[in-house]
């Protein structure tokens, strides 16, 4: 395991650079350009005058500033110096930024730990003032290497996570992947191995997102090299061989060199000695032509073990001392221990003890040491811990604060917009229906004065009807009348001349002898003055009933109910009825019958009103049958009315029912329905008024009775009323 | 002399039978009467020819009007002579009675003296 753990160390370091040059390498890797070829071009652009502040050869100009700090950090100190006045000349801060942190990249290359912080600071004051603040998530993140470097792991963490929020705040996957890279590394270094694969996978998913193989590369290896350490080999050995295949189809020597190292380890770890040898080899072979330094070494002592353990104790002792010499080279406590561990054993079975103890001696020095570190640095890393956690938690709660505030203020805000909108609409939708109620309120008002106005209007034309209606059948009964009149005017006449003549007869008797005159005659003729006074008496009533009638009839109705006897109110109506017609039409001639039930009560109407009823009933039967238009069509049909009175039981209450049947032409089935309608009427306009059979609808209703229609077309019609007992 | 008057006021019998009443007691006026047509007609129809010698008859009577009775009477009995009284002395009903064939023409109030002219010219017939 402190084999591993020895690689890990020295692996981190490398890692780490990379993981600290990730943003440029990405900006880089579309150019994948050589210092020649980025010098040609920045020769060629400066060829044009003003360059100096054209952006264009500035940027150039930071990439190879970038390279250089890689490959040489002193002469990049120098170009980046001159690179760094150009910038502020031009005042491109973008460009000076980023020579900034070019240069703390150089200096942090350089082991000046303090000095690159303090111009990665200067790059960051400046990447803050840019808008969108785009550069600032990359130099955190090398910030956060520095202080990783200087072993401020807490701060370094702090460093990571805020890369990693800028990060995610401007959109820049390659830093976040970067940064999570780092943070994996420094949990992998506190044992949380669990944490680090995590933020491995992550990363590998950043990569494998934006496609970027050398990175997808070393995120398998690294995700290897955690289930390593979780003596997990098998699973080891599944993401190595992804990493490895992947290394040698982008032929990248520095991947390559590393998948096979990495696969060496795991591959020893299962004893497959044969394949780890050969991994190592090419490891080694690869760093030397290279000049990885690290990794020669770790190979050299690892190929060294393998071959202690198959016994071959010379080439082990060459190979373990060429990998010290190497270690101590490269400053490397952990290769130096474990060479020396692997030096002591060797030499101890070799025989040559004083060489084995002095090994051991350096063995224990160092692992002394390292553990001293190990334990320096795990105790740091345990109060950083506690203080991290802290700022984690704070970050986190923070942001989950901050997002809930977002969130809360987001849905407050949208909640108050909808209850805006609604209590608008409810508002507008209330003053709507307000005005609408409003105006509708006014109509109603302005419609009810209308209304009134018409009511009353439609009351006195109504009343004026009524009576024009009454004035009319009147006048159409007049000539009836008249000749009611006349008749017992005419004997009232005749009678009273007759008994004038018949006084002047007796007195003649009288003047004659007593013995000669006639007694018995005088007799006779005095009875008959008498018959003739009382007939005078009865016609003169006659008369006087007829007008009080047509009075009667003329007169608005009292609505006071008398009780009545039905049957001289019928007569009478038949008889007025039928002269009017004679009057207008000499030709009329109708012949009507009464069926009177014997013994009928005396009932309890307005006369007047069910007069008028009876009458209109009557001229209708009568027009119905006898008007000359139907007579001359009908030249063979006999006219008759026949009325009824009889009594009758309707709902086991008493009515007197009285039919008024005419053989006219009927009424027809698409009329019947309108004929009690107010103004219908089927005569000649002028001859009807449309009112006799609404009026006497309502009056017999206001009786309590019913009026009632039944026709055959072509064969006849009755008319029925019903009035209660 | 038998006479069949005609009229739907039954004291027209009264005032008839006074107003002919020399007649009736020394001409040998009879008088009968009927007091709708469909009664005068039944009257009519029990003797043929009738024992009557003229008819009087008013017009206006509900059932059979005194036209229409008239056309029946000259129809069946075209020697019957058939005076009409009227209330509506109006030309059309008198020249409707006259083309039915009425012997005279008499109007409401029935003037009696040119009546007892017309049944004295029957009675010495």
């Amino acid at each position: 395991m402190q084999d591993y753990l020895n690689y890990q160390m020295g692996h981190k370091r490398n890692v780490s650079f990379l993981a600290a040059c990730l943003y440029l390498l990405t900006f880089l890797t579309g150019h994948a350009q050589s210092v020649e070829t980025l010098q040609a071009e920045l020769e060629k652009l400066s060829a044009v005058p003003g360059f100096a502040s054209d952006t264009t050869y500035l940027n150039k100009a930071n990439e190879l500033g970038f390279v250089f700090a890689e490959s040489s950090p002193d002469s990049a100190v120098v170009f980046l110096e001159k690179q760094l006045q150009l910038c502020r000349k031009a005042n491109y801060e973008k460009g000076e930024a980023e020579a900034l942190k070019i240069y703390g990249n150089a200096l942090q290359n350089m082991g000046d730990f303090k000095g690159s912080l303090s111009y990665y600071n200067e790059a960051l004051k400046i990447a803050e003032g840019i808008s969108g603040q785009k550069l600032v998530p990359g130099i955190l993140n090398n910030i956060g290497l520095v202080n990783y470097n200087l072993g401020k792991y807490a701060e370094a963490l702090n460093n990571f996570y805020e890369a990693i929020k800028g990060a995610d705040q401007t959109n820049d996957a390659n830093v976040k992947a970067a940064a999570l890279n780092n943070v994996a590394l420094i949990y992998f270094e506190q044992d949380k191995l669990e944490e680090a694969k995590e933020k491995y996978r992550e990363m590998l998913a950043i990569y494998q997102e934006i496609g970027n193989q050398g990175r997808i590369i070393l995120a398998y290896n690294n995700i290897g090299d955690v289930e390593l350490k979780q003596n997990n080999p098998s699973e080891a050995l599944k993401n190595l061989k992804i990493a490895h295949q992947s290394a040698i189809e982008l032929n990248s020597p520095e991947f390559v060199e590393m998948t096979s190292r990495t696969l060496a380890d795991i591959y020893s770890a299962l004893d497959s000695v044969s394949i780890a040898e050969d991994l190592y080899q090419q490891s080694i072979s690869m760093s030397r032509d290279n000049g990885y330094g690290v990794p020669y070494a770790h190979s050299l002592i690892g190929l060294a073990k393998l071959n202690y353990k198959k016994g071959e104790l010379i080439q082990a002792s060459d190979l373990a001392k060429e990998g010290l010499a190497q270690a101590e080279k490269m400053a490397q406590p952990m290769q130096m221990r474990n060479a020396h561990e692997l030096l002591a054993k060797i030499f101890e079975d070799e025989g040559n003890y004083k060489e084995a103890l002095t090994s051991f001696q350096q063995f224990k020095f160092y692992n002394d040491s390292i553990n001293t570190s190990h334990s320096q640095r795990l105790t740091a890393t345990l109060e950083s811990e506690y203080e991290f956690s802290k700022k984690t938690l704070e970050y986190e709660k923070a942001s989950l604060r901050q997002r809930w505030i977002i969130f809360s203020a987001f849905a407050g805000l949208i909640a108050f917009l909808i209850i805006l909108l609604l209590g608008y609409r409810n508002k507008k939708h209330l003053d709507k229906a307000y005005h609408s109620l409003q105006e509708k309120t006014h109509e109603i008002a302005f419609k009810n004065g209308e209304l009134e106005t018409t009511l009353k209007q439609l009351k006195s034309t109504q009343s004026q009807l009524i009576q024009s209606e009454k004035m009319a059948s009147l006048g159409e009964l007049t000539a009836g009348i008249a000749h009611e009149i006349q008749n017992p005017l005419n004997f009232v006449t005749n009678f009273s001349e007759l008994s004038t003549g018949m006084i002047q007869e007796i007195r003649e008797e009288r003047v004659k002898n007593p013995t000669a005159q006639d007694q018995q005659l005088i007799d006779e003729i005095l009875s008959d003055i008498q018959v003739n006074l009382g007939k005078i008496h009865h016609h003169g009533k006659r008369a006087d009933a007829i007008v009080k009638g047509m009075l009667e009839h003329s007169r608005s109705s009292t609505g006071e109910k008398v009780p009545t006897d039905i049957q001289p109110l019928i007569n009478e109506c038949l008889r007025i009825s039928s002269h009017g017609f004679r009057v207008k039409d000499n030709s009329f001639s109708a012949e009507f019958t009464t069926d009177m039930e014997p013994g009928l009560p005396k009932i309890m109407l307005v006369p007047q009103d069910i007069s008028r009823v009876l009458l209109n009933l009557f001229n209708n039967a009568f027009y119905a049958c006898a008007n000359p238009d139907f007579r001359k069509e009908n030249p063979n049909l006999k006219p008759q009315v026949k009325v009824t009175v009889s009594r009758v039981e309707k709902d086991s209450n008493p009515f007197l029912k009285v039919t008024i049947t005419d053989n006219g032409s009927g009424i027809p089935n698409s009329i019947i329905d309108k004929i009690f309608q107010p103004f219908f009427t089927t005569k000649p306009t002028g001859d009807g008024t449309g009112l006799g059979l609404s009026l006497s609808y309502d009056i017999v209703k206001a009786h309590g009775g019913e009026l009632k229609v039944n026709s055959v077309p072509g064969e006849f019609t009755t008319f029925t009323i019903f009035l209660p007992v | 002399m038998k006479i069949l008057v005609v009229d739907d006021e039954r004291d027209v019998e009264d005032l008839f039978r006074q107003k002919f009443r020399k007649e009736i007691r020394n001409e040998g006026l009879e008088l009968l009467f009927a007091y709708s047509g469909k009664e005068a007609l039944e009257i009519l129809e029990n003797n043929n020819p009738p024992l009557v010698a003229s008819v009087f008859s008013d017009i206006n009577m509900p059932g059979m009007s005194g036209l229409e009775m008239l056309g029946i009477i000259k129809n069946r009995f075209p020697q019957l002579q058939v005076s009409m009284i009227s209330a509506y002395g109006d030309s059309e009903n008198y020249q409707k009675a006259m083309s039915y064939g009425a012997k005279g023409f008499f109007t409401k109030p029935v003037d009696f003296e040119s009546l007892r002219k017309e049944i004295g010219e029957i009675l010495r017939s």
